[in-house]
């Protein structure tokens, strides 16, 4: 989806309060959102129920604040799922279920299975993706599992172009040397 | 002993140097290497490695739009809002452009197109409006701004230009108004025609500034307002010739003729001046206009004026045959009345035989007048011709202006001799088409004259005149 046609359809569904607008977004952007969120949990029950949670409470917020100014749909679904996924931080911590160490496990089923040595390369890097912290996990899913540009990056994330460089750059090396290990 | 370096030997005693670390090598090409395997697994994982199940993305989707549409369908879709217009264009654009920038430009244009289309469009409507409607001030104060516009850039040539357009609108208004079955036309006129005249004094004004300084405006700008000043003649010839026969109208009583007359003088002079201008300008070395154009313009001035003079003298001869055949029919009527009808009536016939008398010899000599007027002036435009053949153009302009002293005579001969006609003939022409005895106590004498098809008095006076009768119920005679 191009920017424009992105624009279009925010437009529409800004103005005209369009389902179908809604719907064609959603699809554009459920896997990605998805992954953003499947980093940072501990399984892929969690991950959809987050992702769910993120567009009915994107859709409430277009619709409840005309009058604000959205400059991307993308920035203010990945800015929803990080609050979302902070919620559910305060809501296990509160519980006392912080898992630290991560199980591995896959969205796609059996499917994966099929390349091992493919699977074991993955496992190996989502493992070491669920080691960083939350700062550079971020940052490196966003910048090179989404492909987003820094600029989209330092929206959702609310830092500065040249801070998210330094993170991505300390992230990337961080992850060089868990990946090593 | 022999000596050795003094470097070598303090160099010996220190430490060996290293390199700073930031010099160190490292396994640089390893070491990208890894990272962007890193990368690429990395991509890797957006492509095969973390998908969601399809059947949750199918059946969350379904779930998720029936929900937001359950949202959508208790509110009434929202209509569109000026206000939530500047939201929606900030997401194309930065929301603080669109506030500070586009919002109030936007604003800024739309008053001043609301505000100068409303004022084009009025301006446009009110261009044929007439002294009395209401958009005739608007038509006005749009025609002062563009003179006052003009004037303070000085330029002579486009305020010239510009009185001289006015003053063919003011022309044709007078007209239209003299043409309307408007009540109030008279004062209408009037006020047109005050109007018409101060703007042929501005282009008369601004020709004399013209000749006395060698100003910017050219023999061609002169030439324009020369047609100009033709068309305002030939549209207040047609304005005379129509109050001339509708003579039963108010405006005929009024002055109204005279004035007509003496404006349609002066458009006449303008012209004439405005020639003699363009030849003062060729001969000064102005070659915007052409010689031939000149010789053309001297040419056309001049055959103006004598085909008005024949034309004069065609009306009078109307006149006199007319008054002519009054006059015997006046003489006839005398003498029946002397048989038929009482001293009284035979008085009155008779006085008024003698007065039409009279006016037929007024006519007579005004006939012979205007015959002479036309012989003169064929023989001055002859000479003119000469004169223009022999490219003596301030020779010919003389004859020009000569043939228009001649023409304006000869019509101030033919107006006077008309007016007098108009008087008297419906009277005689009643008395011979209905010979009623005129001092009978209970019948009165209608004259209706009806003029509504006539155009011009050229050949023929256009004036018919039907005559009835009725019982009346008080006794009226006819004034002389």
């Amino acid at each position: 989806m191009t920017a424009i046609s992105e624009k279009l359809l925010l437009y529409q569904l800004r103005t005209k309060h369009d389902p179908d607008a809604f719907a064609k977004l959603y699809d554009t952007y459920i896997e990605r959102i998805y992954r953003f969120v499947y980093f940072k949990v501990s399984n892929s029950e969690e991950a959809e129920d987050i992702t769910s949670e993120v567009f009915l409470k994107t859709w409430n917020y277009i619709i409840n604040n005309s009058g604000k100014e959205i400059k991307s749909f993308s920035g203010l679904l990945y800015r929803i799922a990080r609050n979302c996924i902070i919620d559910l931080y305060r809501r296990k911590a509160a519980q006392g279920e912080i898992k630290i160490e991560p199980e591995i496990e896959l969205g796609d089923g059996g499917k994966w299975y099929a390349d091992l040595t493919k699977q074991i390369d993955n496992q190996k890097i989502i493992g070491a993706i669920k080691k960083l912290k939350q700062e550079y996990q971020e940052v490196v899913t966003l910048k090179y599992v989404d492909e987003l540009s820094i600029e989209e990056i330092s929206e959702i994330t609310g830092k500065g172009n040249v801070a998210v460089r330094v993170t991505l750059h300390r992230a990337v090396k961080k992850l060089r040397d868990l990946v090593e290990i | 002993m022999s000596l050795r370096p003094r470097r070598k030997v303090v160099g010996s005693k220190l430490p060996a140097m290293r390199s700073p670390r930031r010099f160190a090598p490292r396994d640089d090409k390893a070491s990208s290497k890894k990272i962007m395997d890193i990368k690429s697994q990395l991509k890797n994982l957006k492509h095969a490695g973390v998908k969601p199940r399809s059947e949750w993305l199918q059946n969350n989707r379904e779930v998720l739009l029936s929900q937001i549409r359950n949202t959508v369908s208790h509110e009434a879709k929202p209509a569109f809002k000026i206000e939530s217009f500047w939201p929606a264009l900030s997401i194309f654009l930065p929301q603080t452009f669109v506030y500070n920038f586009v919002r109030p430009v936007a604003v800024l244009l739309i008053v001043v197109m609301v505000g100068t289309s409303g004022w084009i469009a009025t301006v446009d409507a009110s261009y044929e409006s007439l002294p009395g409607d209401w958009l005739y001030g608007v038509k006005r104060v749009g025609e002062k701004t563009q003179s006052a516009v003009v004037s303070m850039t000085g330029n002579k040539t486009a305020d010239t230009r510009l009185h001289a357009e006015f003053a063919k609108r003011r022309a044709v208004e007078v007209k239209k108004i003299v043409a309307s079955t408007d009540p109030s036309k008279k004062a209408k006129v009037n006020e047109a025609m005050a109007d018409l005249k101060s703007e042929i004094k501005v282009v008369n004004a601004n020709l004399d500034k013209a000749k006395l300084a060698s100003s910017d405006v050219s023999a061609e700008v002169i030439k324009e307002v020369k047609t100009s000043a033709d068309e305002v003649k030939a549209v207040l010839e047609s304005v005379k010739d129509n109050l001339q026969t509708a003579s039963s109208t108010d405006l005929a009583a009024a002055n109204v003729i005279t004035e007509v007359k003496e404006m349609k003088d002066l458009a006449k002079d303008t012209a004439v001046k405005a020639v003699g201008m363009i030849v003062d300008k060729h001969l000064a070395g102005d070659n915007t206009v052409t010689k031939e154009e000149v010789k053309k313009e001297l040419d056309k001035t001049m055959a103006s004026a004598a085909s008005e003079i024949t034309e004069n003298k065609q009306n009078m001869d109307s006149v006199k045959i007319i008054i002519d055949s009054a006059v015997t029919e006046a003489k006839g009527f005398v003498a029946d009345s002397k048989t038929t009808s009482s001293t009284v009536a035979t008085s009155t016939a008779q006085d008024f035989s003698d007065k039409i008398t009279n006016i037929a010899s007024t006519t007579k000599s005004a006939a012979v007048q205007t015959d002479a007027a036309v012989t003169n002036g064929d023989k001055t435009m002859a000479e003119g011709k000469v004169l223009i053949g022999q490219n003596d153009l301030a020779g010919a302009l003389s004859k020009v202006q000569e043939l228009n002293t001649a023409s304006k005579e000869s019509e101030q001969i033919k107006d006077a001799t008309l007016q007098t006609a108009q008087a008297i003939l419906p009277i005689t022409n009643a008395m011979k088409d209905a010979p009623l005895p005129i001092t009978s106590p209970d019948v009165k004498i209608e004259v209706k004259i009806d003029t509504t098809t006539a155009s011009s008095v050229s050949g023929t006076l256009p004036i018919q005149i039907i005559v009835t009768s009725t019982k009346a119920t008080t006794t009226t005679s006819i004034k002389k």
